[in-house]
């Protein structure tokens, strides 16, 4: 075998693989099928997401209750809090956002408000007669609601733009809505038109109230109360309160009321009250109540870690949390339950001195437990 | 008394002259001069030992590396050097030849031991046959690293695919209606054209591209609606939503890279027509996916309700921007841009039928994955179902599919299993089988030679 002749045709065969595996791509130019869309009954009728989310709830073909102004972007939330979330873009990465948010009725207390979106804007907070003069009167709808302006001293975002914010609210039956608009400060100036024609766009129900006094309300077209709350129901749940407790006439929200007496004429307070199903979530309320104990907010990780399960009947759980207040609010505890059931959630509350309010806890969760939904 | 012969003098004078001696350098021609180191049995030995060395260290280097990256790095080059991953350690530096080298010196030096040590005869040729299947399966491995390619086909039951996807590259695909309207034209710019400042033209496109920068991997990254947001990446829709944020390239055999482009077009006049962030992220259905999964889980994980039609929505909400179509019109016709593993088409199409994952019971060790495929092939009028299974590819078309992994997209109530198909193209596959039965079947050759020749000696007298 004369391996002389093999050697250059081996070479060349050698030498030009290692060419072809070298070579350096170009850009092809090729003609091919069109995707082919998904066959996947599973895929072609699951839920697809809106592409202008307005309300939030894209599962919801109907459109929301206002009339979204040019130039605001629905975006979704990042939390569970938002009912719906606008950004407005401007120049020179200038942005604002829009936000509208349910929390529970307790959460409609002005100057806490006032003075929470203040110190937003790191700015000392007010007395009660000046965030009573900071009243702006607007329309929500066809009610006579009020909003707060309220802008930064310092420039806050990035260092370069001073921050304002416009905020509305709007009392509902089992809720209170906040309409909030913030971002950098000309930019939000630029858009209060826009804002004030936005509110005044929202479709409101009979059920709503503003801060004012109800006023003839709007008829037809969808609702805010509809995705907030369902009207309450009449039927009150059966249960067994302990024997010491005493039943008082619920006012408000509440659906019902006890005193529980403790030692030394210290009594604590429980309310129940039902929200409907988007009651702001839990982690809203529980921030909430935290607030109101002086206490620092959690995140959701710290929340979920700090929640009891409590089994009630009909094989359902209530959510316990036990929070103990700051020595500065007079050494209050809460001890409160919570229910989410498919039409509303039930917020069971007591409130009183620490000695009390542990004391209860057993009574507490029995008449949690004892609780039959109707 | 015989006459004593003076032996052949050993240093011939000057004055002599070239004396032809037999088997001398002088009496050889040129290229048995050339092969005769090359030839050398020492040469042999010397690349074997190498050659257990950088199996070893490449196979050391896999922990850190990762398997592809250590592949190229030690078997798919010329040269390579393997330090340390210990900290305090890493200023030691070894040199290594590279599988190539070696792989190219061992088949030389066969070669040239043949071309110039062995003779035929009968009575080696189970060497020689042998020799001929460790040339096989050197050729062979080389071209199967030149020719050979693999790419995945990832699809749900119930969908189609006419194409499989590459592995690791991925391409800036522009896309626009041919004529008709089943087609789509697609032109492709891979992605070692996408480097930062790169800038590329081509006929079929009204306007250049030039690569702002370039993301081996990245992560896209909501741009929630705060005030803190910084400004866009790009004009393209998609950059409203998401900024796309390099991170450090992975290469663990279980991770994926992600790349991203920010990209600026230029029409013929020099003008901008606006900037885009294109991501395999967006351009890569399964990743999309995977991201909405992920986002589901996050939005899911604090509520308690019980209640997730919520993260659900934000999660489809958050694909649905991520995946917005990235488009831009240039005489009235319309081009959508994507950043997409680099496909492969095929004439036929493969539907996923159903997927069964066993494991065995009390346990998460796998028993059987397998996928039922329809396979539909308008041009031979086939349509026929097959079942992939481990250890029982489907070889198609030139083509073997081998069941790669399967997996539950659980963002939807009822959860919808995919599979992946790992898909090879290997020219060469038969090579390494040719090569392994010569060297088996040239040993016994050659063992037989010799027992029959032992055999032989014993029986004569």
């Amino acid at each position: 075998m004369d391996f002389r002749r093999l050697l250059p045709l081996a070479s060349i065969a050698l030498l030009s693989l290692a060419w072809q595996g070298c070579k350096r791509e170009g850009v092809q130019v090729y003609q091919a099928p069109k995707d082919l869309p998904p066959s996947n009954p599973a895929v072609a009728e699951a839920p697809q997401p809106s592409r202008a989310p307005a309300s939030g709830r894209p599962a919801e073909s109907q459109s929301p209750p206002w009339v979204t102004p040019d130039g605001w972007m629905a975006v979704p939330s990042t939390g569970g809090m938002r009912l719906a979330s606008y950004a407005i873009q401007g120049s020179d990465g200038r942005t604002a956002s829009v936000s509208v948010v349910p929390l529970g009725p307790e959460a409609s207390g002005e100057l806490d408000n006032v003075n929470r979106w203040r110190r937003e804007l790191q700015l000392a907070p007010i007395t009660e007669a000046e965030a009573v003069a900071l009243r702006q009167p607007v329309k929500i709808g066809s009610l006579d609601a009020r909003m707060f302006e309220l802008v930064s001293d310092q420039n806050i975002l990035d260092g370069k733009f001073k921050s304002r914010t416009l905020v509305s609210m709007l009392a509902v039956e089992q809720a209170t809505i906040f309409f909030k608009l913030m971002g950098e400060d000309a930019l939000v100036a630029e858009n209060k038109p826009k804002f004030l024609a936005w509110l005044k766009s929202v479709q409101v129900g009979s059920n709503e109230r503003s801060d004012s006094p109800p006023q003839a309300a709007a008829a037809g077209g969808p609702s805010m109360a509809g995705p907030v709350a369902p009207p309450p129901s009449t039927d009150l749940p059966k249960w067994t309160p302990p024997a010491t407790w005493k039943a008082v006439a619920g006012n408000g929200m509440r659906l019902a009321s006890f005193v529980v007496p403790g030692e030394g004429g210290a009594n604590g307070d429980l309310s129940v009250v039902a929200l409907g199903a988007q009651a702001g979530g839990v982690v809203a309320n529980v921030t909430r109540w935290r607030r109101q104990l002086e206490l620092p907010p959690v995140d959701e990780n710290e929340l979920s870690s700090s929640l009891k399960s409590l089994p009630i009947a009909q094989g359902e759980k209530a959510l316990l949390v036990e929070l103990e207040g700051t020595a500065g609010h007079s050494g209050s505890n809460l001890l409160a339950a919570i229910v989410q059931r498919s039409d509303r959630t039930w917020f069971y509350k007591l409130t009183g001195p620490k000695a009390l309010v542990t004391a209860e806890r057993d009574n507490f969760q029995k008449f949690v437990q004892s609780v039959n939904y109707p | 008394m015989s006459t004593p012969v003076s032996p052949p003098p050993l240093v011939v004078p000057p004055a002599a002259g070239p004396i032809p001696v037999a088997g001398s350098a002088e009496s050889r021609p040129l290229w048995k001069l050339i092969l005769s180191p090359l030839s050398s049995l020492r040469l042999t030995v010397i690349l074997l030992t190498f050659s257990v060395l950088v199996v070893f260290f490449g196979t050391l280097a896999q922990t850190d590396d990762g398997l592809y990256l250590a592949q190229n790095r030690y078997f798919r080059s010329w040269f390579s050097t393997w330090s340390p991953i210990t900290e305090g350690w890493r200023w030691i530096v070894i040199p290594l030849p590279g599988g190539y080298l070696l792989g190219t010196l061992l088949l030389v030096n066969l070669v040239a031991a043949h071309a110039t040590r062995f003779k035929f005869t009968w009575k080696k040729s189970g060497i020689l046959l042998s020799h001929l299947g460790v040339v096989l399966l050197l050729v062979g491995q080389l071209f199967t690293d030149m020719l050979a390619r693999e790419s995945r086909m990832t699809f749900s039951e119930g969908e189609w695919r006419n194409y499989s996807e590459d592995f690791a590259a991925s391409e800036l695909a522009i896309l626009s209606d041919a004529p008709g309207d089943q087609m789509t034209e697609v032109v492709a710019i891979p992605e070692g054209l996408l480097r930062a400042g790169e800038v590329v033209r081509h006929d079929r496109l009204p306007f250049t591209v030039r690569v702002s920068q370039w993301m081996p991997n990245s992560e896209p990254i909501f741009r929630a609606p705060r005030a803190t947001n910084g400004p866009p990446q790009a004009s393209s829709p998609v950059s409203k939503h998401f900024d796309f944020l390099s991170v450090a390239e992975t290469h663990k055999m279980d991770e994926k890279n992600i790349p991203t482009v920010v990209i600026e077009l230029t029409d013929n006049g020099g003008k901008s027509l606006g900037s885009w962030a294109l991501s395999v992220w967006s351009g890569e259905p399964a990743m999309a996916k995977s991201a909405r999964t992920s986002w589901y889980r996050r939005f899911s994980r604090g509520d308690t309700s019980g209640d997730d039609s919520q993260a659900r929505m934000m999660a489809g909400q958050l694909h649905a921007f991520l995946t917005e179509p990235q488009t831009v019109t240039v005489n009235n016709r319309a081009y959508t841009l994507t950043l997409r593993p680099h496909r492969y088409y095929q004439p036929f199409t493969l539907q996923l039928l159903k997927t069964t994952h066993e494991v065995y019971r009390g346990t998460d060790i796998p028993k059987n994955f397998q996928s039922r495929v329809l396979i539909d092939h308008p041009a031979r009028g086939e349509r026929r179902e097959v079942n992939i299974y481990m250890n029982n590819p489907l070889r198609y078309g030139g083509l073997t599919y081998f069941q790669y992994q399967m997996g539950r997209d659980e963002f939807f109530s009822t959860p919808v299993a995919h599979s992946v198909l790992q898909v090879v193209q290997n020219p060469s596959w038969l090579t390494p089988y040719i090569g392994c039965a010569l060297v088996a079947g040239g040993l016994l050759v050659q063992f037989g030679i010799h027992l029959v020749l032992f055999v032989r000696r014993r029986v004569a007298p």
